[in-house]
């Protein structure tokens, strides 16, 4: 009895994620009439950040409307670098949000090339480019997502290894991995997937080769793992960020890649959101998130809002009213460049040690986890010689 | 010790192999031989002089300060971490590799 009314409380819980990611459309306005429309398309796992940063635009003084279609990293890539238009009516439409973050329709009726292409992977995870991206086009970093596979709560799992993984995904029903040997149960993404490439790069599994029943993105995917029968067989790969807001219908498993002993969650443990292992190395998951946009022959992004849109993402502009993009970052499971510890330069490339300007790691734990042990200050002064720096309210190590 | 004061002599402590148990001094990019970690502060001293070459803790962790995936991905952490028993692979080759995509 008990058991069926946590699985009825999870339904209910999928259910308003499915359906707050699927309004219906109403009363849709040509997407061109809104105030200073910027184009984003691409990554599905960016939504919700996206969501977080229109509901701040669109109420400042000479407001910014982000107009959202999602469609997968690689054809946000291809949407800059080879200029593929979207387009969308109806159902199809690109999303908007009002300051309450409620999402609206819009419709893009004459195809328009967008402004922003939005990735959880490096171009070159999509595409084959030798010489890198087009001198006209910029791929500017932003706040970095990790990556996860994903059990529904009732399964005993708790850990998987890129081994493991290699041979569930990429062989399926004879993964010969217990539970995880029926395709019916083992949900992926589809080669357009930044989820699903970055995966594919950290266990040796190529993206159109994977086993598993599709979904259409990452709500899709998340209803479809948490609604599996039998549950104990059911795994799925999501990003962190879709990931975490849904912990009391999925679980999270430990992830050991290759040479690790021991797996470990991109959290201290299952239950907080610092991110504390993928900021020092030890969930090994993770890329930052990708902008990419085209430049004009001054080497600026084309069209000035679009540059604001990315420097707000990327940190290297300062946010609008009250807007506290470190805060806004935590509360979606993302992390700003600010708060890392190790970088990386090519997808699932060697790590470096990384000592940003303007740390906010201790920030960021306040923010997410609502404390931490790190030493408040107000000036340098304030802090021991083992975290000289005071920045963001606390002493960092440099 | 400091070994070498090249300011380019290495970005990784592969780069240091050449001078035998060092490591690299990510902020200077410079040689320095591998000492034992304050244990104090639970972070890696490797400016200290003369001290034991062991990065590895008591749990095979290891705890200098990490500057290659190897060393970061098993750095000693207070994290919970979860092993997965790879004897749980069933498919594997005769020698235990992993078998090719199909």
């Amino acid at each position: 009895m008990e058991r069926s009314s946590r699985y009825l409380s999870s339904l209910a819980a999928v259910t308003a994620f499915v359906a707050a990611a699927s309004p219906a459309s109403v009363d849709a306005a040509e997407c061109a009439t809104l105030p200073t429309p910027v184009y984003v398309t691409g990554s599905t796992a960016a939504k919700p950040l996206l969501i977080e940063l229109s509901k701040y635009l669109v109420i400042q003084s000479s407001p910014i409307t982000v107009v959202y279609l999602g469609q997968g990293s690689c054809v946000g890539i291809d949407a800059i670098l080879n200029g593929t238009p979207i387009q969308g009516t109806g159902s199809s439409a690109p999303s908007t949000w009002d300051a309450t973050g409620a999402e609206k329709k819009c419709d893009v009726t004459t195809p328009i090339v967008a402004d922003v292409g939005i990735s959880d992977v490096f171009a070159t995870t999509c595409f084959t480019l030798p010489g890198g991206v087009a001198g006209n086009v910029s791929d500017f970093l932003g706040p970095v997502q990790s990556m996860t596979f994903a059990v529904p709560i009732g399964s005993p799992e708790v850990s998987i290894s890129a081994e493991a993984a290699y041979y569930v995904y990429g062989f399926g029903n004879s993964s010969g991995v217990t539970p995880w040997t029926d395709e019916t149960a083992i949900f992926k993404r589809d080669v357009n997937s930044g989820t699903q490439r970055m995966i594919a790069a950290a266990i040796g599994v190529p993206a159109d080769k994977w086993k598993g029943t599709a979904t259409t993105g990452s709500s899709d995917l998340l209803q479809k793992l948490t609604m599996a029968s039998p549950r104990d067989q059911a795994i799925g790969i999501l990003a962190a960020d879709v990931a975490q807001d849904n912990r009391t219908v999925l679980k999270i498993l430990a992830y050991q890649h290759g040479k690790q002993s021991c797996g470990y969650f991109p959290d201290r443990d299952s239950t907080s959101n610092e991110k504390a292992n993928v900021r020092d190395g030890h969930y090994a998951i993770w890329g930052p998130l990708h902008l990419l946009t085209r430049l004009d022959n001054n080497g600026y992004p084309l069209k000035p809002a679009a540059a604001d849109v990315i420097g707000y993402l990327a940190g290297s502009k300062t946010a609008p009213g009250q807007l506290d993009l470190v805060f806004l970052e935590a509360q979606r499971h993302v992390v700003p460049q600010c708060a890392m510890r190790v970088k990386r330069t090519q997808e699932m490339g060697p790590m470096v040690p990384f000592a940003p300007a303007g740390a906010c790691g201790c920030y960021y734990e306040k923010v997410a986890n609502g404390a931490t042990q790190c030493t408040p200050c107000q000036r340098q002064v304030d802090c021991p010689t083992s975290a000289p720096v005071c920045s963001y309210g606390y002493c960092e190590r440099s | 010790m400091l070994l070498n004061s090249d300011a380019t002599q290495c970005q990784s402590n592969a780069d240091c192999a050449r001078f035998g148990q060092t490591s690299c001094d990510m902020e200077k990019h410079v040689c320095r031989a591998a000492v034992s970690p304050r244990v104090d502060s639970g972070q890696a001293d490797l400016s200290a002089p003369d001290a034991a070459v062991s990065c590895q803790g008591s749990t095979g962790c290891f705890q200098c300060s990490p500057g290659t995936d190897p060393e970061f991905l098993s750095a000693c952490t207070d994290s919970t971490c979860i092993p997965f028993d790879n004897g749980r692979l069933t498919n594997l080759n005769s020698d235990g590799t992993l078998k090719p995509i199909p």
